[in-house]
C-alpha cells in the first residue's frame, strides 16, 4: 500500500463506513475497517455482521493493490484531525504496520490480521429496483422511528421495516404495536414482487448515510438473506430478519369518519408544550373538540398541567379522546405538510393521521391507538 | 424558610362510621373486626370501648372479656374506602402534595398555599371544619414544620384535636413528651432508653451525636435529629394507595396444603377486586404465613410489569407457598396475601392484538414464564 488522496475524500470515506463498525466485543477484528486499494481507488469496508458498508473514494496510487485492517476508531479520530488537506499512506519496511502522514504530522498504526476479515456479502448483478434517492429517503425517515427498539423487546419481527415490492411501487411499513408508519412511493420503472424485513436501526443508518450523497437514484438488489442499496459510491448491504411480519391490513382504520383539519405546525408546537406535564409512565395528552376548537390537555399529579386550544380548520362533532402525545409528535416531526387531518372514530378506536396535500406526504399514513380514559 | 405540613387523623374511624350510620351504637362501646370464635382482631374501637382498656390489633375475644357488653361490628371495607376518597377530596383541594398513609392518615405539605390561604393553621381549620360538615365525622390535626412534628402534635389532643406548633416551638414543644413517642421506640427500646435515664425526648439531647450512634447505631443518628425536632423527610405525593392486602385467621392451626391452597384463591380474589375497583395493577405479590407459635415469614415475586389477572395473582400466591414456605408441623395459623408497586396509568391500547396483554394467549404465555421462574 502506498497512495496519496486529499483529506476530505478520506474523511468522507471513513465517515461513511464507520456506521458498520462493530463494537469488537464479539469478533474483535469487527472494531475495523478494511482498507483496499484497486487501481485509482480505495475501498473502505466495515461490517458489524448485521450490516455492511463499502464505500470507494479516489487516491493517487503509487504502489500495488493490498488489503491492510486499521483500528476503525482510530482511523476516524485521525482523518478527522489532519493539518493537511493531503495525506499520504504507505506501509512501513517491516510490513508490519502503516504510515500516514499529513502536513507536519505522522502517524504509524498497527495493522490487525487481514486474514480474520470476514467475507462480505456481494450483490448480485441483476437488481430489484429503482428509487429517485429522495424518495427512498423520505420513506425511510418517515417509517423506520416507528419500530420497537430491539433493546425493548425480544419480538423481533416488529425491530424491522417491512418493505413490499409491487408493480412500479414500493411499500414500508414499521410499528411498535403501538402505532404505525406506512409510506408508500413511486420506483423508476417497474420491480418484482416481494417482502423484506429489515431491521429499522440499520435502515436508520442508512437513511443519515444517503443525505451524504449525490446520485440522482438509488438502486436496490437482493440475494439470498440480504438486501443491497447500491450508489456510485457505496454498497449498503443489509441482512433480511427472518421472520413473518404481522398482517398490518386488519389495523388501518377504514370507518374513521370524524377528520380533524389541522394545521400541522399549530398542532405539532401544541403537542409538544402539552407533552412537557405528562406522566412519565403514559404520556398522555388529551385531545377534545368543542366549537370548532381542538383543545389539548395534559396533566400529571408531580407536575402540574397545560391547556392549550387550536382552531380546526373545518368543522368537527365533538370528541374527547387520549394518545401518547409522544407518538403523535415522532409523525408531525417527519412530515412537512402544511395542513394534516386526524381520522378518528371514537375515544377507544385507532387514529388516522395523513396529509391533506402534500407531495412528500403523498402515500404516508400513521396509526396510533389511544390511551384509554376512565 | 421552614416547612409547613399537616398531619390529619380521623378519630377512631372505621367505628365512628358505624355510629354515624347505625343510631344504635351511638355512645356505646364498639368494636369493628373478626368474631372472637373465629379469632379475629380488633380493627377499630370506639372510644366509648377504649375507657375499657380495648385497641385495636387486640384479640376481639379479649376486648370481649374487657368488656361484655361491647358491640362488635363486622367492617365493611369497601364503605371506608369510599368515605376515605370524600376526605382525600377536600385535602386535595388544598394541595396535591398529600401523603396518604392509611384509609384515615394522611400529610400534607401546604408550604407552597400559605400565600393563598392566609397560614397552615387555617388550612388545618378549615379542613377540620370541612370533613365535620362534609362526613359528619370527626378528625384530630396536627400542624407543624415537619411529619414527625406534625404526627406528635395530632395525636396530642384526640379527639378532635387541634394542635398547631410554631417553628420556633418545635424544640420546647418536644422537651417533656415521653421518649416512646419516636417512631421506632419499641419495648426493649424504651428499657435501653430509661436505663440511659433517657425518658422525655428532651432528656436525648442531653447526648452527644457519636455516643448515641454508639449505642444504637444509624437509628441512633435519627434518635438525636428527631430530638431536635429535625425531620427533612418530605411529604410524597406519589401514589394513593401503596399496598393492597388481605389475610385470613385460622380457627384452629391449619395443616393440609390443600385447604391452605384453597384459601389462598379466594385471598388472591379478593386482593383482585381491590385492585381493580381502585383501578390499580400491581407488580409485586407477597404471601405472609404465620405459624401456630406466631413466627411470620414473608415470601415475595415481582413481575416483569403490572398485573391484575386473577389467574396470574393467584398462581404467584400457590407457587410462593408451595415453593417458598418451609412446611412445619405446628401448623399455621394465619396466611395472607399482599400486592405493592402498585400503578394507577391507564393503559396504552395496543394495535396489533398479540400485543394485549389480557387476551387468552398473553395468559398462557405468562403462566408459563411464572412457572418456569419457580424452577
Amino acid at each position: 500500500m502506498n497512495f496519496t488522496c486529499t483529506k476530505s475524500d478520506i474523511t468522507f470515506g471513513v465517515k461513511i463506513a464507520s456506521r458498520a463498525v462493530g463494537s469488537g466485543s464479539t469478533l474483535p477484528i469487527l472494531a475495523g475497517i478494511k482498507m483496499q486499494t484497486k487501481g485509482s481507488e480505495l475501498q473502505l469496508i466495515a461490517t458489524d455482521l448485521e450490516r455492511a458498508i463499502m464505500v470507494t473514494v479516489p487516491i493517487e496510487n503509487k504502489g500495488s493493490e493490498g488489503a491492510y485492517v486499521l483500528n476503525g476508531q482510530l482511523l476516524s479520530k485521525i482523518t478527522g484531525m489532519l493539518p493537511d488537506d493531503k495525506l499520504s499512506m504507505k506501509l512501513d519496511e517491516n510490513g508490519d504496520k502503516v504510515v500516514i502522514s499529513s502536513g507536519t504530522a505522522t502517524f504509524e498504526l498497527l495493522l490487525q490480521p487481514v486474514e480474520d476479515y470476514p467475507q462480505l456479502p456481494e450483490p448480485p448483478k441483476e437488481t430489484l429496483l429503482t428509487i429517485r434517492r429522495d424518495r427512498l429517503v423520505r420513506a425511510l425517515e418517515r417509517t423506520a422511528f416507528a419500530a420497537m427498539s430491539a433493546r425493548e423487546t425480544s419480538r423481533l419481527n416488529l425491530t424491522g421495516v417491512d418493505i413490499v415490492t409491487k408493480g412500479d411501487k414500493l411499500r414500508m411499513v414499521a410499528t411498535n404495536g403501538y402505532r404505525l408508519a406506512l409510506k408508500e412511493e413511486m420506483l423508476s420503472g417497474k420491480t418484482v414482487e416481494g417482502e423484506y424485513l429489515i431491521d429499522a436501526d440499520t435502515l436508520k443508518e442508512l437513511h443519515s448515510i444517503l443525505g451524504g450523497f449525490s446520485d440522482e437514484t438509488i438502486k436496490v438488489a437482493h440475494k439470498s438473506d440480504h438486501l443491497f442499496f447500491i450508489t456510485s459510491k457505496m454498497i449498503f448491504a443489509a441482512r433480511v430478519i427472518q421472520e413473518e411480519y404481522p398482517n398490518i391490513e386488519r389495523v388501518i382504520p377504514k370507518e374513521n369518519k370524524m377528520g380533524l383539519y389541522l394545521n400541522r405546525d399549530a398542532l405539532f408546537g401544541a403537542l409538544q408544550r402539552a407533552e412537557i406535564t405528562t406522566t412519565p409512565e403514559s404520556g398522555a395528552v388529551i385531545l377534545e373538540v368543542t366549537d370548532s376548537l381542538l383543545y389539548i390537555r395534559s396533566s400529571s399529579a408531580e407536575k402540574g398541567q397545560t391547556e392549550e386550544s387550536i382552531p380546526l380548520l373545518k368543522p368537527a362533532d365533538p370528541i374527547k379522546i387520549s394518545f401518547r402525545g409522544e407518538y403523535l409528535i415522532d409523525a408531525l416531526r417527519r412530515m412537512s405538510s402544511s395542513e394534516v387531518v386526524l381520522w378518528l372514530k371514537d375515544s377507544e378506536s385507532a387514529g388516522l393521521l395523513e396529509t391533506v396535500d402534500d407531495e412528500e406526504d403523498q402515500g404516508f399514513l400513521y396509526v396510533c391507538m389511544p390511551i384509554r380514559m376512565d | 424558610m421552614s416547612r409547613r405540613i399537616i398531619h390529619i387523623d380521623m378519630d377512631a374511624f372505621y367505628a365512628s362510621i358505624e355510629q354515624r350510620d347505625d343510631p344504635a351504637l351511638r355512645g356505646k362501646p364498639v368494636i369493628v373486626g373478626g368474631r372472637p370464635n373465629e379469632r379475629g382482631v380488633v380493627a377499630a374501637a370506639s372510644y366509648e370501648a377504649r375507657k375499657y382498656g380495648i385497641h385495636s390489633a387486640m384479640a376481639t375475644s379479649r376486648a370481649i372479656k374487657l368488656c361484655p357488653h361491647v358491640m362488635l361490628v363486622r367492617g365493611r371495607m369497601s364503605h371506608y374506602r369510599d368515605i376515605s376518597k370524600e376526605i382525600r377530596a377536600i385535602l386535595y383541594s388544598y394541595t396535591q402534595l398529600v401523603e396518604p398513609l392509611s384509609l384515615d392518615e394522611a400529610f400534607l405539605d401546604v408550604t407552597e398555599c400559605i400565600e393563598e390561604y392566609g397560614s397552615a393553621s387555617k388550612i388545618g381549620r378549615e379542613i377540620k371544619e370541612r370533613v365535620r360538615n362534609e362526613t359528619q365525622l370527626t378528625c384530630s390535626v396536627g400542624v407543624a414544620p415537619n411529619k414527625f412534628t406534625a404526627k406528635i402534635a395530632s395525636d396530642l389532643k384526640k379527639p378532635d384535636g387541634f394542635v398547631v406548633v410554631r417553628p420556633e416551638k418545635v424544640k420546647d414543644f418536644l422537651k417533656d413528651l415521653p421518649v416512646s413517642r419516636i417512631w421506632g421506640v419499641g419495648r426493649a427500646t424504651e428499657s435501653r432508653l430509661h436505663e440511659l435515664q433517657i425518658n422525655t425526648i428532651g432528656d436525648v439531647r442531653r447526648f452527644e451525636l457519636h455516643d448515641l450512634v454508639r449505642e444504637f447505631g444509624k437509628w441512633g443518628a435519627r434518635l438525636h435529629e428527631l430530638s431536635h425536632g429535625i425531620d427533612e423527610r418530605p411529604v410524597s405525593a406519589d401514589r394513593e394507595t401503596k399496598s393492597i392486602s388481605r389475610e385470613t385467621t385460622f380457627a384452629r392451626d391449619i395443616m393440609e396444603m390443600g385447604k391452605l391452597q384453597e384459601v389462598l384463591i379466594e385471598l388472591a380474589k379478593e386482593v383482585r377486586d381491590d385492585l381493580q375497583n381502585e383501578n390499580l395493577k400491581a407488580r409485586t405479590l407477597q404471601i405472609k404465613v404465620r405459624y401456630a407459635d406466631f413466627t411470620t415469614i414473608t415470601r415475595s415475586f415481582t413481575f416483569k410489569e403490572h398485573m391484575d389477572q386473577l389467574e396470574i395473582l393467584q398462581e404467584t400466591a400457590q407457587l410462593l407457598l408451595r415453593h417458598k414456605v418451609e412446611p412445619d408441623p405446628q401448623g399455621i395459623r394465619l396466611i395472607g396475601i399482599g400486592v405493592s408497586n402498585l400503578t394507577d396509568e391507564r393503559p396504552q391500547m395496543p394495535l396489533l392484538k398479540e400485543l394485549d396483554s389480557s387476551g387468552q394467549n398473553d395468559l398462557t404465555r405468562l403462566l408459563q414464564d411464572l412457572r418456569s421462574s419457580f424452577h
